[in-house]
């Protein structure tokens, strides 16, 4: 299997300018043979909309364009982080895009809301994993802050997921990229899974976003580092639902 | 009872803030007499050339009612002096903004010395209606430690006025009653760039308490090209409003903890306005 990670500077609040980018990297990923193109968190309205997600217009345009979105989708599949408004409150959530339309969802867990987080002032958590079968693997979504705690990743493996993804939107600071692969390498041991991290890049007020996204294989080892403060289209090649290691540098 | 105890609490000797001879000031005033008492509060009249006299007589008027320390300290003799040192930045360039703003912050730096020099914090007197909008200038009227009008409207300002004098006359009738002006260009009045404020504070209370959309808000009755103006002049005034004074929060939903809207974004509903009306 091959999977194209997007690293973008998506903008808050930018819907069609952010569904663009995104379409423009399903065209290269296409090209480049990917059968999965990954996106970051809340990667349609960019990280983090803060208030913006209180204004019903607001969701209501994101759904619009999530549509739109979606019906531009042929020959892979295509995860892309949305707000979504349920009938019993609003979620993190990633949608699979596939044949021209939402295939499944999934809704993060785990809500931050220490340091620069807030999530839980927007969000209700999920309690469901999401497993989708994508080129013979199964692989299971989860969201960011989701795989700094243990259930979620734990869950997807128990409903079967081969190989974990999860979409980000994790600030920098000087200590951020050391934690990351702690985390995850953490989560890759204790499920014996990879995991695909894909990290936002730019700016948003305070915040800076490094992207450095990057593979572990099964043991917690890196397979795969994506460059650190640079907007990417990177493809990963995997045997099976292992990553192939490769030489790649956080720049 | 919200000033008195971030006075008292975070151990400033007393208040200072600037009069203008408009509602704003005059209801802050009284209102930090009735928190602190007359020792406590000072109050300065920093005028201009485009003061009217008027606005220096009501300010005299007021303190004297109230019996807080009142002086004046003209201003046009630094602005002369800014002008001076801009001359050549300046030359051939229309008068704008820049000139304004120029007033207000060297009211704002005097307001400051003197808050440095004896301690007093100063208050700061926009309301929710300039905050939304931006109709204030930063590090100008925007300095200072405590907003008291922070969360009230200017719609509720003068009601306020009025309740106020009912249990004791304080504020001047004519501050209450003349058209609402900065003072920071000849005949200047807010109407001049803002809508009238009952509209302009039911559009606010749509867009920022209910959180309607322009579209919605338009359905209710007002004007798009107002509607459009006053979501615009929100969205673009985030950065000034993230740098404002601390103040009291009275309405559910205050420009403070509770308004987190991200600085950088291109989410400009007033535009598809604009779209849904050129269809």
């Amino acid at each position: 299997m091959r999977i194209a990670i997007a690293q973008l500077n998506q903008v808050v609040g930018d819907l069609p300018g952010n569904a663009a980018r995104i379409v423009d990297a399903m065209a290269d990923a296409r090209r480049g043979g990917a059968q999965l193109l990954i996106t970051a968190e809340l990667s349609l309205c960019g990280y983090p909309p803060e208030d913006l997600l209180l204004r019903p217009a607001f969701l209501a345009s994101c759904a619009d364009e999530l549509a739109r979105l979606a019906s531009r989708v042929d020959g892979l599949t295509v995860l892309v982080g949305f707000p979504e408004l349920g009938p019993d409150g609003r979620y993190n959530a990633v949608a699979v895009l596939r044949d021209g339309k939402v295939a499944a969802t999934y809704r993060k867990h785990c809500l931050p809301n220490y340091t620069v987080f807030d999530e839980q002032r927007y969000f209700t958590a999920g309690v469901d994993p999401c497993v989708v079968e994508i080129g013979g693997i199964r692989v299971g979504i989860i969201i960011c802050e989701d795989v700094w705690c243990a259930g979620p990743a734990a869950a997807a493996r128990d409903a079967g997921a081969q190989l974990i993804v999860v979409p980000n939107g994790s600030p920098f600071h000087t200590q951020q990229q050391a934690l990351r692969k702690q985390v995850v390498s953490a989560r890759a041991r204790e499920t014996g899974l990879a995991i695909v991290y894909v990290n936002r890049t730019g700016g948003q007020d305070e915040l800076v976003f490094d992207g450095a996204s990057f593979i572990v294989d099964g043991s917690g080892a890196v397979a795969q580092q994506l460059p650190a403060w640079q907007d990417t289209l990177a493809f990963a090649e995997f045997d099976g639902a292992m990553p192939k290691h490769v030489r790649g540098d956080l720049d | 009872m919200g000033v008195r105890d971030y006075v008292e609490k975070n151990g400033f000797p007393g208040v200072l803030l600037g009069l203008s001879g408009g509602i704003d000031s005059a209801l802050t005033l009284a209102v930090a007499v009735d928190a602190l008492g007359r020792d406590r509060v000072r109050a300065l009249m920093l005028p201009s050339i485009y003061n009217a006299a008027i606005s220096l007589e009501d300010a005299r008027t007021m303190a004297g009612m109230l019996g807080v320390r009142y002086d004046e300290m003209p201003i046009d003799e630094v602005v002369r002096a800014f002008k001076g040192t801009l001359a050549d930045e300046l030359k051939g360039l229309a008068e704008d903004a820049t000139e304004e703003n120029i007033q207000a912050r060297i009211r704002g730096t005097l307001l400051m010395a003197l808050s440095n020099k004896y301690r007093a914090i100063v208050l700061t007197t926009g309301n929710k209606s300039e905050m939304a909008v931006g109709y204030a200038t930063l590090y100008g009227d925007m300095a200072g430690g405590f907003a008291v009008l922070k969360d009230i409207d200017k719609t509720l300002v003068y009601r306020l006025a009025h309740y106020r004098n009912l249990l004791g006359r304080v504020i001047p009738e004519r501050i209450i009653t003349r058209p609402p002006s900065a003072e920071l260009r000849a005949d200047q009045t807010d109407q001049d760039s803002l809508p009238p404020y009952d509209a302009l504070d039911a559009i606010l209370e749509a867009y920022v308490e209910d959180l309607l959309s322009p579209a919605e808000i338009v359905a209710r009755g007002y004007a798009a090209a107002d509607v459009a103006q006053v979501v615009r002049l929100i969205k673009i005034n985030e950065y000034k409003r993230i740098q404002a004074a601390v103040g009291i929060r009275v309405t559910p939903r205050g420009f403070g903890k509770d308004w987190r809207y991200p600085i950088t974004s291109a989410w400009s509903e007033w535009k598809h306005l604009a779209e849904s009306q050129s269809r």
